[in-house]
């Protein structure tokens, strides 16, 4: 089980005896070759993301340590997208499966998120306590009604939520925690002590430009046209932000809808943290009704707003109070095109 | 304003921030500044050190609106968001009783006192009761015209971002309400009773004792508890985390009342036509022309008039009327 530790991670010594510890080593000491079996752990989980590799490794504290190191190191996006939701899902399942409640204290205490027992612990008819705000900030990473707030019991400023949902803030709080945690270590000195291990990091970056080398190729439709809450999907998706499965559904079922084809619109996605083309293939076969026999529709701008994919700042087109659909926008746009 | 700004009128505003001294809201420092003049002209991003730069700058520009950010900024005058530095933000809730539902048709007077009962609801149920924010970090402000500003300044939330914002202002109005996990909620209200789920069983009344729900019944109750329990905040203020807001103690330019601050345990008698006026616009008379005529307005305790034509009312009405746009100054 991996308790996040960020003194831990930051301890640049270990770090270094990490890149240095060799198994070969004829004075190889315990501690030398355990360290060397971290090292082999933690390059082989930043390659199995950087595949796509869907499988479950485990994880320990000084592997998600150095695996830190080797992100802040190579200092790719796409790279370090993939492998932090790779360590955040192999948290969930830690999460899911803890026997303790303590457990679940014990992460949250680490993340700064407090959380107590409210309830029989025993008979399982008991709620996580949480504070509202920590529930506000992590809830709003994750998509669909099971998360919002206005759906669970709220009183004097905290939240009680259950298992499956208290693992799910945990989980967002995790992903921040990592993201805070690189932006403490600088990219020189993660280069100057990954310097043992620098031929591991060119084949990382190397099996990366292998996958993805091609770049994804665009779409030729009116992208200039869209509205502002898909121009910000597709920014983050190219930019190997993990984007909610709504935000995905809302793009492929808009880029079907305005007569892209499952080829362009798998381009999209290319660069997704957790790209599969099957998996893409198939999803997009089902939302152009190939599969399913419905044909689906983006979510309205109403539903695009609570789930927090929104972004229409001061676009007039979007201020206009008979505007409740991202299709509409576009419509609305092609056709004063037209005209002039 | 039919086309011409009225010096009159600017003349008046200028009076009061002469004769007043403005108390800024706090750390404004760090806070963006701007303002309208009368001409329309919109000044954003300035850093007003103090008390005395702030009075300054409201006695020199005599300003028809005036705005500061709910947010602190490192840098409150660049003018490039990203550039300003963030540090954080108050907690703004806008209630406006022309949002109200039906507000075409109500009275001036009907629509203030509905809208001061939602934002008394906002602060007890909603921030004091369900989100344990303590009192002394909320404030109400009258808005200067149509509505209150609510201001939570609390360390908890100064750091919170948009999503969680917008994750608060759902709450408030029970938008993303679902019938399926609204029942798993209501299953364990035994272990501990709270939010929409217990407003929502309350609806429910004897249904929801059989242990079953039935689907028709639980959408019924949701819809019934949104009506009676949620609150019309304009959802947008609050998540928008750069947003300018109006700054309390100043004049609304469109109504000549103050921004006023409005203590908690007065807002249930609190008429804001009676003591938000500006002392300086007490004294003395105008004269006024009213080109059409005019539903009731009542300000001050005094009816003012509502025929077309030449009419002398007392400053404070005179102001009111004119700032509106109803009438203009011969």
């Amino acid at each position: 089980m991996i308790f996040p530790d960020k003194r831990q991670i930051l301890n640049s010594d270990m770090i270094r005896e990490i890149a240095g510890a060799s198994i070969s080593e004829a004075s190889g000491s315990d501690l030398n070759s355990e360290y060397a079996s971290i090292k082999k752990a933690a390059f082989a989980f930043v390659e199995g993301a950087v595949r796509g590799d869907q499988s479950y490794i485990s994880l320990e504290n000084r592997e998600l340590a150095f695996i830190i190191w080797i992100l802040v190191a190579i200092d790719e996006n796409i790279i370090t997208a993939r492998t932090i939701i790779k360590a955040r899902d192999t948290a969930e399942k830690q999460l899911i499966g803890a026997q303790h409640y303590e457990d679940l204290e014990e992460f949250g205490r680490r993340l700064g998120i407090d959380i107590s027992v409210e309830g029989e612990q025993i008979k399982k008819d008991h709620l996580y306590r949480l504070d509202v705000t920590d529930f506000a900030t992590y809830a709003s990473r994750v998509t669909g009604s099971r998360y919002r707030l206005s759906n669970q019991i709220v009183r004097a400023g905290y939240v009680y939520v259950q298992n499956d949902v208290m693992v799910k803030i945990l989980r967002e709080a995790f992903v921040s925690f990592l993201f805070g945690v690189m932006d403490q270590i600088r990219k020189e000195d993660a280069v100057t002590l990954l310097r043992p291990v620098s031929d591991d990091l060119e084949r990382i970056k190397e099996a990366y430009r292998k996958a993805h080398g091609s770049g994804a190729s665009m779409g030729k439709g009116d992208a200039s046209m869209f509205p502002p809450c898909i121009n910000e999907i597709i920014k983050n998706l190219e930019s190997g932000v993990n984007v909610s499965h709504m935000g995905r559904l809302a793009l492929a079922s808009f880029l079907h809808k305005a007569g892209y084809s499952e080829d362009e619109i798998v381009s999209y996605f290319r660069n997704a943290p957790d790209f599969d083309e099957n998996i893409t293939r198939y999803q997009i076969k089902h939302i152009s009704g190939e599969i399913s026999g419905t044909e689906y529709t983006p979510p309205k701008c109403e539903t695009m707003r609570s789930n927090h994919l929104c972004y229409m700042d001061d676009d007039p087109l979007c201020h206009r109070e008979w505007m409740k659909h991202p299709l509409t926008y576009y419509e609305v746009k092609r056709r004063n095109r037209k005209i002039r | 304003m039919a086309g011409m700004v009225s010096q009159k009128l600017i003349d008046l505003f200028r009076k009061y921030y002469r004769e007043n001294m403005i108390d800024p809201p706090e750390l404004i420092s760090k806070r963006e500044v701007g303002y309208m003049t009368f001409s329309g002209e919109v000044i954003r991003h300035l850093r007003v050190n103090n008390k005395f730069e702030l009075n300054m700058l409201l006695r020199d520009a005599a300003p028809m609106h005036v705005y500061s950010s709910a947010a602190y900024y490192r840098k409150p005058d660049e003018r490039k968001m990203p550039e300003k530095e963030w540090e954080g933000a108050d907690l703004i809730f806008d209630l406006d009783s022309d949002h109200l539902p039906g507000a075409e048709k109500m009275s001036q007077r009907n629509m203030l006192a509905q809208i001061r009962d939602q934002t008394s609801r906002l602060v007890s149920d909603f921030l004091m009761d369900d989100f344990g924010i303590p009192r002394s970090s909320i404030k109400i402000y009258f808005s200067g015209n149509r509505g209150y500003h609510v201001h939570v300044s609390d360390d908890r939330i100064y750091r919170l971002t948009s999503d969680a914002r917008r994750e608060i202002t759902d709450y408030i109005t029970g938008n993303s309400l679902d019938e399926s996990i609204v029942r798993k909620a209501i299953s364990m209200l035994a272990i501990v009773s709270g939010g929409w789920p217990a407003v929502i069983r309350r609806e429910l009344g004897d249904n929801a004792n059989g242990g079953m729900i039935r689907e028709t019944e639980i959408r019924k109750a949701i819809k019934k508890a949104r009506e009676d329990h949620s609150v019309l905040i304009d959802s947008p203020v609050t998540y928008d985390i750069h947003r300018i807001i109006r700054m309390p103690n100043t004049l609304h330019g469109k109504s000549g009342l103050i921004v006023r601050e409005v203590p908690i345990d007065r807002l249930q008698d609190f008429d804001p036509l009676q003591e938000c006026i500006p002392e300086q616009f007490m004294d003395g008379e105008y004269d006024i022309i009213l080109p059409e005529k005019i539903r009731s307005v009542e300000i001050g305790g005094t009816e003012a008039p509502r025929m077309p034509g030449r009419h002398r009312v007392k400053t404070y009405v005179a102001v009111y009327l004119v700032a509106s746009g109803r009438a203009v100054f011969p």
